[in-house]
């Protein structure tokens, strides 16, 4: 009889092991849980997003630290197609027609097509910062 | 490092403060006449409806969110230490509430990981969300760019938690949809209730494998209306339907039934077809069915005075003319090559979410070998059609058509999924597949 409950918690034990395992590997634990060890918010955001592809999550937080951008004064393009992110930093939806700064991410064009060729409203900006096919605009004073 | 720790501080947090104010006793003490008994499970669910609901009155009142939310959680430490230390677990609930731990961290890494947010989350809920973590006042959700007069109650839970997280990160938020949909997963064992528990989390796990859909974790509020379904149903399912139901426990499912008006714009299409049904196929007399009908169209008029009033919009996105439909209809080429389309996105639907598929398959399996319904199943199935020609009223869709199909129409399939689960469990449970 003890032998056959000692069994029994064997056979629990495995069983609790077993599904736990699978648990663990369906949801990828171990390589998530390194994953927020090794890399911080940040880094994660950025390899998530993108630098300056897809949303550019990476290029929009580097230019609103640098260049201290303010909330109501900035319009976020994506020429990609992409989401845009402005709710993810305090910028919010911009109501104005023409905002302190765009932000122009992907901006996509064909042979030496410009900015303003494509983007008519950009003649008034000038381009403060680039990172390959991401642009921070300024409106002229 | 910090990150996981404030991971592990946050599940922390939901067991604390979804502990109070509700135990088991004092359910069962409350809902004597209902042939069920309330559990540690049912009341951390009730407690979490009633958090929602505190949180709806809240935020009408305009109250600083960090205060709110301390105040909550210092009672519920007070509730926690004061009335729940005799509460003895048996090696059984041990074991399934350390599997339950261990999926709940294993989803939190896998969103802290994953941690974007898709189209509707990054454009339409969250900019709700940065309102209210921005402490702004309620009537600017009216301002906001895209869809305001979507209701705001999960953009509001998820700044909550996005705000009194120890980091302040956005997904911290969106962790508590996480938490509710898997605790309301976790009402399987308590409806299946098997002797053997690992019988109890394997089924766990499939409806898990087969319900997890990482992409609504990303800021939709699909799995809500998904949990919040889920609950309902259970208590539905252990209603008497030959006997005089206890009133208590119908206002009780009406109230659960009404959060998903506060969650999206279809969640009141659910709430009018389940509810209704419901009342309608109890064993009540005709006054009594009048006055609970009476009672759901009250509440959503409470939902439509409160966002007209206190926020200031009030809308649905699809506003169909007449002539538009008579034209659709009558013009046959319109006519067949919408509703064919409609039914190819129905069933590219029913594979991407396969608990459709089990769904159909334990109608059809019961209707031929069981052949006689009971009352329960029946009313289940009776939601069930209503709620497909619900969706076929897609047909009506004139802005965007296809592209609507495209996006729309699974999520709708999958939020409402949650509601026939139990069908499939009951079918388990007929035909002694599972031993009790």
């Amino acid at each position: 009889m003890k032998n056959l409950l000692k069994k029994k918690n064997i056979q629990n034990c495995l069983l609790i092991i077993a599904v736990s395992f699978s648990i663990v590997k369906f949801f990828n634990l171990p390589y998530n849980f390194y994953s927020v060890l090794k890399w911080d918010y940040t880094s994660r955001m950025e390899q998530n997003y993108g630098f300056c592809n897809n949303e550019a999550w990476g290029f929009i937080n580097y230019v609103n630290k640098n260049f201290l951008l303010k909330k109501n004064e900035v319009k976020i393009i994506n020429d990609g197609g992409f989401v845009t992110l402005e709710h993810l930093f305090e910028f919010g939806q911009n109501k104005v027609i023409k905002p302190k700064n765009i932000i122009l991410l992907n901006f996509e064009s064909e042979n030496n097509q410009s900015i303003e060729s494509k983007f008519d409203f950009t003649k008034d900006y000038a381009i403060e910062y680039r990172f390959n096919n991401c642009f921070l605009m300024k409106l002229y004073d | 490092m910090i990150e996981i720790f404030s991971i592990f501080l946050q599940i922390f947090i939901f067991l604390v403060v979804f502990s109070f104010p509700f135990n088991s006793n004092l359910l069962n003490n409350y809902f004597k006449n209902y042939d069920y008994n309330f559990s540690v499970i049912d009341s951390h669910i009730i407690n979490i409806l009633f958090f929602l609901y505190v949180c709806l009155f809240i935020s009408f009142l305009n109250l600083d969110i960090e205060v709110f939310f301390k105040i909550y959680l210092a009672l519920s430490l007070i509730f926690l230490f004061s009335f729940n230390r005799k509460i003895i677990f048996s090696n059984k609930k041990i074991l399934l509430f350390c599997f339950f731990l261990l999926i709940v961290i294993s989803i939190f890494f896998f969103i802290a990981q994953n941690i974007r947010l898709e189209w509707d989350g990054a454009n339409h809920w969250l900019e709700k969300a940065r309102v209210i973590y921005n402490k702004e006042k309620i009537s600017n959700l009216a301002n906001v760019q895209v869809h305001p007069h979507y209701p705001h109650l999960g953009s509001y839970v998820w700044a909550l938690f996005w705000k009194n997280s120890f980091l302040e990160f956005e997904y911290f938020g969106r962790l508590f949809f996480v938490y509710l949909y898997l605790i309301s997963l976790f009402l399987v064992f308590k409806f299946l209730n098997l002797k053997k528990i690992f019988i109890n989390i394997l089924i766990i796990l499939f409806l898990i494998l087969i319900t997890f859909e990482p992409y609504y974790f990303a800021g939709y509020q699909e799995y809500l209306i998904f949990s919040i379904l889920i609950i309902a149903a259970n208590y539905i399912s252990k209603i008497n339907f030959d006997k005089k139901p206890n009133l208590k426990i119908i206002i009780f499912i009406i109230l659960i039934l009404y959060l998903m008006l506060w969650f999206k714009d279809e969640g009141a299409l659910y709430y009018f077809l389940f509810s209704i049904t419901l009342v309608l196929v109890l064993n009540f007399s005709n006054f009594e069915k009048f006055c609970l009908i009476f009672l759901i169209i009250f509440l959503f008029f409470i939902q439509y005075f409160l966002q007209k009033n206190l926020i200031g919009i009030f809308d649905f996105p699809q506003k169909p003319s007449i002539s538009l439909i008579i034209h659709d209809i009558k013009n046959l080429d319109i006519f067949f090559s919408k509703i064919s389309k409609i039914l190819i996105h129905f069933i590219i639907a029913f594979f991407k979410h396969p608990l459709w598929l089990l769904i159909f398959f334990s109608i059809i399996f019961n209707y031929f070998f069981n052949k006689n319904f009971k009352k329960l199943e029946k009313y289940f199935i009776i939601c069930l059609f209503l709620n497909l020609c619900l969706f076929g009223a897609m047909f009506f869709t004139f802005r965007n058509f296809d592209a609507m199909l495209q996006v729309s129409l699974d999520r709708l399939l999958f939020q409402s999924s949650g509601f026939y689960l139990f069908m499939i469990l009951i079918s388990l449970l007929k035909k002694n597949f599972i031993n009790k």
